[in-house]
């Protein structure tokens, strides 16, 4: 497992598109600098909002780009042959695999994470009255869900890979999961809201157990605010987010054990 | 208990999306022993190999591997694109439990398949012929009980497979089990002490070492064809063409055969050494 983990994360880290998001991400972060003085009230919130979704889009592009690449390409092109043809289980590599591309993530997040504070700290020395009810702590609690949400979201990833052997079908399918998660909750309360749609809400009620609910792990827009989350929706959230990584990665293991590569 | 098989396939069958790939085929590998699959493309050795390898699951049948050290190169093999070949090396060690020397094992593997400037390259910056040497390279790097190869010589220049020549050679001296397949007849002819030629998923005939050099000291002799020259030699091992039959006759006994065959009213046209017997036979059994 611990050498499936460290080619992973050594092809993710010199996969020149992870330099393409990290280059984007920037241009994003810098650009906050700048669009955030369009509403001086608020340009504290503003600042915090954008670099905290810049560190968001990135994650989602190295989990749709890179992590798709890293998995689904094996068994597109017929690398897996090499690696179970050595002494590595099915689900050695499962692990491994997540491993690698976790600390990938996380090493991701620790550098972007580092870089928002160019632009946070450049304004808040220029301007520092409106940075009054900005918080370092809710900004980085905010940070460490998003972690946890695209570490979430490379479960899914490796879900579907194991069972799905194009890795364009996995990245539509990723795609698809993570919109609904990430908006399930809006459109919940929404139709629950209107009688008119009492019976799509009692649909929606049992798909948001299954659905892995992305959206619980944002707090972007209480850290934006500098209010710090509630301990227990928060730790609730991140436990969740575990806790189902941790039965996609067993179950993703059971099924790739039992597929057959032709 | 020693066990003197390494491989045992009894009555193998799989079927994939309904067609089958092997149907029902049998045969043993002995330890330290050299076993050719030949057949034509589709006839299900590839198949037969990753179902040894467990990739896939038999349909029915049985297949027992006596090994878990196994060095495996897949057809036409495709590595990660970003790892340099000294650390494809250090994977293929390190996965298979190896700590001790390892630079020197990567530096000697490395200079055998003629890749040791290339350690600190990317494998995407490699021809098609360098990744084959890559991933002979990364088969036998950590010296394999049973060495498991999928057209070794695929994409290689005639000095590339020069050398697989010489690392099977050495494989088979070391008394490693080699299992191959490959198209290029001759070597097989050099390499292999059991053949078997697949065709239609099908074994249609195995055949040992000393066959094959039985078969090598056969002279063809043809006659012109017709139904009671047939019948005349319907004992013998017989090839047809479009005006002409061979027969197949030991060379010790050319001139006698001739004489007898003369007598009861057939000349022969001319004859021929069969010192293509592997390709002769191949021919026979794929037809």
């Amino acid at each position: 497992m611990r050498q499936v983990c460290f080619i992973t994360f050594l092809e993710g880290v010199r996969n020149r598109v992870l330099y393409a998001i990290f280059v984007f991400a920037i241009i994003i972060m810098f650009l906050s600098t700048i669009f955030s003085q369009f509403f001086m009230q608020d340009l504290g919130k503003v600042v915090a909002d954008f670099n905290l979704s810049a560190m968001s889009l990135a994650g989602l592009l190295i989990s749709f780009s890179v992590s798709v690449g890293l998995i689904a390409k094996d068994l597109d092109r017929r690398t897996i042959y090499f690696v179970l043809g050595r002494n590595i289980s099915r689900r050695g590599y499962i692990f491994g695999k997540f491993a690698g591309l976790a600390l990938l993530i996380i090493c991701a997040y620790i550098i972007i994470f580092l870089l928002t504070h160019i632009p946070i700290l450049l304004m808040k020395a220029s301007i520092p009255a409106y940075f009054k009810n900005f918080s370092w702590g809710a900004y980085a609690l905010a940070a460490f869900a998003d972690l946890i949400k695209c570490i979430f979201l490379n479960t899914v990833i490796i879900f579907f890979s194991s069972f799905v052997t194009a890795s364009f079908t996995t990245l539509v399918f990723s795609i698809l999961i993570y919109i609904a998660g990430q908006s399930l909750g809006e459109v919940l309360s929404y139709v629950s809201s209107s009688e008119t749609y009492s019976a799509i809400a009692g649909f929606l009620n049992i798909v948001k157990y299954i659905v892995p609910d992305f959206s619980s792990l944002d707090f972007k827009t209480v850290a934006a605010n500098g209010i710090m989350p509630p301990a227990g929706i928060y730790f609730g959230s991140i436990a969740y987010a575990l806790v189902y990584s941790a039965v996609l990665l067993l179950l993703a293991g059971i099924i790739f054990e039992r597929k057959e590569f032709p | 208990m020693y066990n003197p098989l390494m491989i045992k396939i009894d009555s193998l069958v799989k079927r994939i999306k309904k067609k089958t790939a092997v149907d029902g085929i049998s045969f043993e590998v002995k330890k330290g022993k050299v076993f050719a699959l030949l057949g034509l493309n589709g006839a299900g050795k590839s198949t037969t190999i990753k179902t040894i390898l467990g990739f896939i699951r038999p349909t029915s049948g049985n297949v027992i591997v006596d090994s878990t050290n196994i060095g495996y190169l897949p057809e036409n093999p495709y590595y990660y694109d970003y790892l340099t070949l000294k650390e494809l090396l250090a994977f293929s060690l390190s996965s298979s439990g190896i700590k001790d020397r390892v630079k020197e094992r990567i530096n000697h593997m490395a200079e055998r398949v003629g890749m040791a400037e290339n350690l600190d390259k990317q494998l995407r910056t490699f021809s098609k012929g360098m990744v084959q040497r890559s991933g002979i390279a990364a088969a036998l790097i950590h010296e394999p009980e049973l060495v498991i190869l999928d057209e070794p010589m695929s994409g290689l220049d005639p000095l590339g497979r020069r050398m697989v020549f010489d690392l099977l050679t050495e494989l088979k001296e070391k008394g490693a089990t080699v299992l191959f397949c490959s198209h290029i007849l001759s070597d097989v002819e050099r390499l292999c002490d059991t053949a078997a030629i697949m065709n239609k998923g099908k074994i249609v005939r195995m055949f040992t070492r000393e066959e094959l050099l039985l078969a090598s000291k056969q002279t063809e002799v043809f006659f012109e064809k017709s139904e009671s020259l047939k019948e005349a030699v319907r004992e013998m091992q017989i090839a047809e063409y479009d005006q002409t039959v061979g027969v197949f006759v030991d060379s010790a006994d050319i001139v006698s055969f001739i004489e007898s065959m003369k007598l009861k009213g057939f000349n022969a046209v001319t004859v021929k050494s069969a010192d293509n017997a592997l390709e002769r036979i191949f021919e026979e059994a794929v037809r």
